[in-house]
């Protein structure tokens, strides 16, 4: 059956077993087909997939996650963003769903709200200048990249992927969310790594 | 007995003997639940065969 292939979102009618759910009956809705087509495209799609099964667990509410899931499998899918963008806001907002939001308006120890130009991957915020060079686990991060966490953090789901960055800003949010997210995971996630 | 209608998406999918497939699947309630899918690995000519061991499940549960 089509519908119980990876990747395919729909609406499936199921019935409690002993142990487990059997399926009735799949009413698929979305194959998000391209990923198919391309490799590069399935290898972000698998690192998703990855972060998802150790982050989600059973018999909890977890409607934006799966929210988050497929608006990025959408985004990856259907069109040409720069995947590795993708993947960083997508590590980014899983984190503040999880509840490890950090900090960005103001400064998180002396709550300066200018200046703001190191990311601390200890204290979970941004750092004023003073404090981020006293602080060793902070990143020097340009406004620009400033400007792509904290949209990232405060958007509205549906238009979370609809911003673009320059190369050098988008080197340094891909570092700080690779970097925050495998600190508060506590797991080292490599893209290249297909072991399940 | 109940059934419930779900959306989800499908994270895993492993195979069970020869004519079954575990599902995982991430869902807005349940979330991440294993789903076991009876006959989903038949081919299309066996498939009325698949159906009617589901008919065969709703007489004997009911």
């Amino acid at each position: 059956m089509a519908g119980t292939q990876m990747f395919c979102f729909g609406e499936y009618l199921l019935y409690k077993g002993t142990q487990t759910y059997h399926i009735n009956s799949v009413e698929p809705v979305e194959f998000f087909y391209n990923l198919r087509e391309d490799l590069e495209k399935l290898k972000y799609a698998v690192h998703i997939n990855k972060i998802i099964r150790d982050v989600a667990q059973e018999n909890q509410n977890s409607y934006r996650v799966l929210q988050l899931v497929l608006n990025t499998l959408y985004t990856i899918s259907e069109t040409d963003k720069n995947l590795d963008m993708v993947l960083g806001i997508f590590k980014l907002r899983l984190l503040c769903i999880l509840g490890y939001t950090p900090k960005i308006e103001e400064c998180v120890n002396c709550k300066q709200k200018e200046n703001l130009c190191f990311f601390s991957i200890k204290d979970n915020g941004v750092k004023c200048q003073t404090c981020g060079k006293l602080d060793t686990s902070s990143i020097q991060i340009s406004e620009s990249a400033w400007n792509a966490i904290r949209y990232t953090v405060t958007a509205p789901p549906k238009k979370l992927y609809s911003f673009n960055l320059k190369e050098e800003s988008l080197n340094e949010f891909e570092l700080v969310t690779k970097l925050y997210f495998n600190n508060k995971l506590e797991r080292e996630y490599k893209l290249d790594d297909f072991k399940v | 007995m109940s059934s419930i209608k779900i959306n989800g998406i499908v994270l895993a999918e492993n195979n069970m003997g020869d004519f079954d497939k575990m599902l995982t699947l991430l869902t807005p309630n349940l979330r991440k639940n294993l789903v076991y899918s009876q006959g989903s690995k038949k081919t299309t000519e066996c498939s009325f065969g698949w159906y009617t061991n589901v008919l065969l499940w709703r007489i004997f549960t009911l």
